[in-house]
């Protein structure tokens, strides 16, 4: 187990401050990262994956700081939420290169909103994810508890990977997904990576990778509700079949169930239990407004 | 929109315990709504079960003409649809077919043909150019994502300037393993020879019989002097050490409860959580449902059950004998990285004994799920705290977004084409002269 580098983790800190100057606001939107570490498999001691962060997993990670972002659910079952309490929850599972949402949540009355800690971020991010987000729709979506999950990005992938794979039947009402990397993206690899990272995950999200990750179409009964935008950036509309938000065009974001080139969210055939919400045409954003659009939309 | 938790927030207490303290009276208001709510949902669920014994004893006789799912909600709904509440009324609409099991249609060419792949060419980012002419695109790709034993593994690659194949001035190629910390071991060289429409390499799995997971295939190619561009392509590669179980090609059926239950023969050598799917076609090879198991698998295991919802078999009409295909699965490993051990598919299809479409039950999906989560949506109601659905988008009938819209959804699938229509890779696109589509 590496000796934690305090020293170097405080250069590290500075240093992604001054990156993350440089790049501007964009990259601050919740999507940026690193190879940041994860406690799946890993607990007890040093952090999975890459850990470019040089996280932990064990019981004094609290004490030095250094815990990795997904510490306490997956090593300690500790997600935020009360299991089988009545209580009502709205989880927010964000996107590629994240280790959490980390931005604005719902304020819905009488639910409690909760950030999803799953690390995105490694070769394993989908997987790693989906496990930790398998943690939180246990303790969350169970029994008495009733549920909303809104994600984004990368995040829809998580969720319907968890989704295709479960055969607990969760307490979700339905969920709510903006600009969903679910079909993958012809950016992935180096691209996809320049733009949102760099992290390792934002190589395995390539069209072919993501669409055969999961069965997209068993959403194990819950529907999915999606929005996309179509403010792509310069080089995206080279890259990417139809309308696009400059990360995932919309046969991913309107959960097409082949790639094409569209300009309506309402493209069809989707993916069953899948539905374009509020608009076909989509919204003006890119890939970064796209993020809190679903919870604004809702007005909370 | 701050996310703190509240704190006040007193949790529904349910069942025994929310009758006393109802009979208490100690919550005055809030009480009698949830009182209100308890016998609303049992009145709903009374309802309910009084209408599908009420559909029963109709012999379960086939509708006039098939129906899709869609309209099959609408008149399930159309009795209490007035009455119900939004939230609870979109969620029965979404749930008359049980988890698991969906319409399937020749446009879902990802369940009609799974395990394929999408890569499209790719233009090379240096050689944007207004001249469509001057692009150079690139395809590298093979013919499935998924690879286990002893399969075969083609490899192509294709590289166009405009509609022209680019002759390369050098090319390298290789494959290399990748684990949950990215590469492992050597990169194995890979030769591609040229054919008629590009390059072909054959990668030999026996190579990689140690591995598990990933295999990352790359290709720097020089398409100009001194001019270099690398793609790469990921495979998913199960060895035969890793199968963890085998189809027998033994597959039975039988009418179950008013459900075509198919049972699939297997051999489990690796105990687990399983996910087996296949498809579902009628006597004129129509795509009628897909389904799947998800679950527990032992070594004493030597069959899979996948029931094909009866009410879904009325909806569409579909007339026996069945078939079943594209039968395919693995064991899933949660938390683990590669996820997944995959089983060989099982090929052909298999036809099922000539069962009448009115042997099937017409019954909407109901079990104690989705009885909990109607009456947790009840609750919420009963609460004041209900959280509508968003608005189902339609081409030409768009609400503004945030508006309150209660435009009744009919819980409409999208409608399915009848063939997906022309892709248009790559295509540049504004605003300006986009319309949307209305497939």
């Amino acid at each position: 187990m590496p000796e934690r580098p305090r020293n170097r983790a405080l250069l590290g800190a500075l240093l992604l401050t001054l990156s993350l100057t440089l790049l501007g606001a964009p990259a601050l939107a919740g999507v940026g990262g690193d190879d940041a570490g994860t406690c799946v498999n890993a607990c007890g001691g040093y952090g999975g994956g890459n850990n470019g962060n040089g996280c932990y997993c064990d019981a004094s990670c609290s004490t030095y700081g250094d815990c990795c972002a997904d510490y306490q659910p997956v090593c300690n079952g500790n997600t935020g939420c009360n299991p089988n309490s009545g209580s009502r929850y709205i989880l927010h599972l964000g996107g590629m290169c994240s280790q959490g949402w980390n931005d604005a949540m719902a304020n819905a009355s009488g639910y409690t909103s909760i950030d999803v800690k799953a690390v995105q971020t490694n070769h394993s991010g989908l997987a790693d994810a989906s496990h930790t987000m398998g943690v939180y729709l246990d303790q969350c979506c169970t029994g008495s508890n009733l549920c909303y999950v809104i994600n984004y990005s990368g995040g829809d992938a998580v969720m319907g990977h968890r989704l295709a794979n479960t055969n607990t039947n969760y307490n979700i009402n339905w969920v709510g997904t903006s600009a969903g990397a679910g079909g993958g993206s012809a950016l992935s690899g180096n691209l996809l990576a320049d733009v949102f990272g760099p992290c390792d995950y934002a190589g395995h999200l390539g069209r072919s990778e993501v669409r055969n990750a999961y069965n997209h179409n068993d959403t194990n009964g819950e529907t999915i509700y999606r929005i996309g935008g179509y403010d792509g950036w310069w080089y995206s509309s080279w890259l990417l079949p139809g309308e696009d938000d400059g990360a995932v065009a919309y046969h991913s974001a309107g959960a097409v169930n082949y790639v094409t080139g569209t300009s309506s969210m309402c493209k069809s055939p989707k993916w069953s239990n899948h539905y374009a919400a509020w608009t076909c045409t989509g919204y003006n954003e890119d890939h970064y407004e796209m993020k809190d659009r679903f919870i604004q939309n809702l007005g909370w | 929109m701050a996310g703190a938790p509240d704190d006040e927030e007193e949790p529904v207490e349910r069942g025994a315990s929310r009758v006393r303290r109802f009979a208490r009276g100690s919550l005055g208001a809030l009480g009698l709504f949830s009182g209100v709510a308890l016998l609303v949902t049992f009145g709903l669920i009374a309802w309910g079960l009084a209408w599908l014994a009420e559909r029963g004893s109709h012999g379960g006789a086939p509708p006039p003409e098939a129906v899709g799912p869609a309209q099959a909600v609408a008149i399930a709904s159309l009795a209490d649809a007035d009455t119900l509440p939004p939230s609870v009324r979109r969620y029965l609409e979404n749930t008359v077919y049980p988890p698991n099991v969906g319409r399937l249609t020749a446009a879902q060419q990802d369940l009609v043909h799974p395990n394929q792949r999408f890569e499209d060419y790719r233009p090379i980012p240096e050689t944007f150019s207004q001249n469509a002419d001057e692009i150079v695109t690139v395809r590298l790709t093979c013919d499935h994502y998924y690879y286990e034993g002893d399969d075969p593994i083609e490899v192509s690659l294709e590289v166009l300037r405009g509609n022209t194949p680019v002759e390369l001035l050098s090319l390298d190629a290789g494959a290399t393993r990748e684990g949950r910390a990215g590469i492992e071991g050597n990169r194995t060289p890979l030769r591609f020879t040229p054919g008629q429409d590009g390059w072909f390499a054959s990668l030999d799995p026996a190579r990689f019989a140690d591995h598990h997971g990933p295999i990352l295939v790359d290709a720097r190619i020089e398409y100009a002097p001194g001019t270099f561009h690398e793609e790469t392509l990921r495979i998913f590669f199960t060895p035969a050490g890793r199968i963890p179980a085998r189809f027998t090609g033994e597959v039975d059926d039988a009418l179950a409860n008013g459900h075509l239950l198919v049972r699939i023969g297997i051999e489990v050598d690796q105990p687990g959580q399983y996910r087996i799917d296949a498809n579902l076609y009628d006597r004129d090879d129509r795509p009628i449902a897909f389904g799947a198991y998800k679950g527990e698998l032992s070594r004493s295991d030597r069959t899979v059950p996948i029931e094909f919802f009866g009410r879904l078999l009325q909806d569409t009409g579909a007339r026996a004998p069945f078939r079943i295909g594209e039968i395919r699965g693995y064991r899933f490993l949660d938390g683990a990285y590669p996820d997944r051990e995959r089983m060989a598919g099982l090929p052909g299809r298999y036809v099922t004994r000539d069962h009448p479409l009115d042997a099937f039950s017409a019954d909407e999906f109901m079990d104690a799920h989705k009885a909990n989560m109607i009456e947790l949506l009840m609750e919420d109601v009963a609460r004041g705290i209900a959280i509508e659905a968003p608005p189902i988008a339609r081409p030409g009938a768009e609400p503004a977004p945030g508006s309150a819209d209660a435009a009744a959804p009919d819980g409409t699938q999208p409608t399915p084409a009848a063939s997906p229509d022309a892709t248009t890779p790559n295509a540049p696109s504004t605003r300006a002269n986009a319309s949307p589509e209305t497939t």
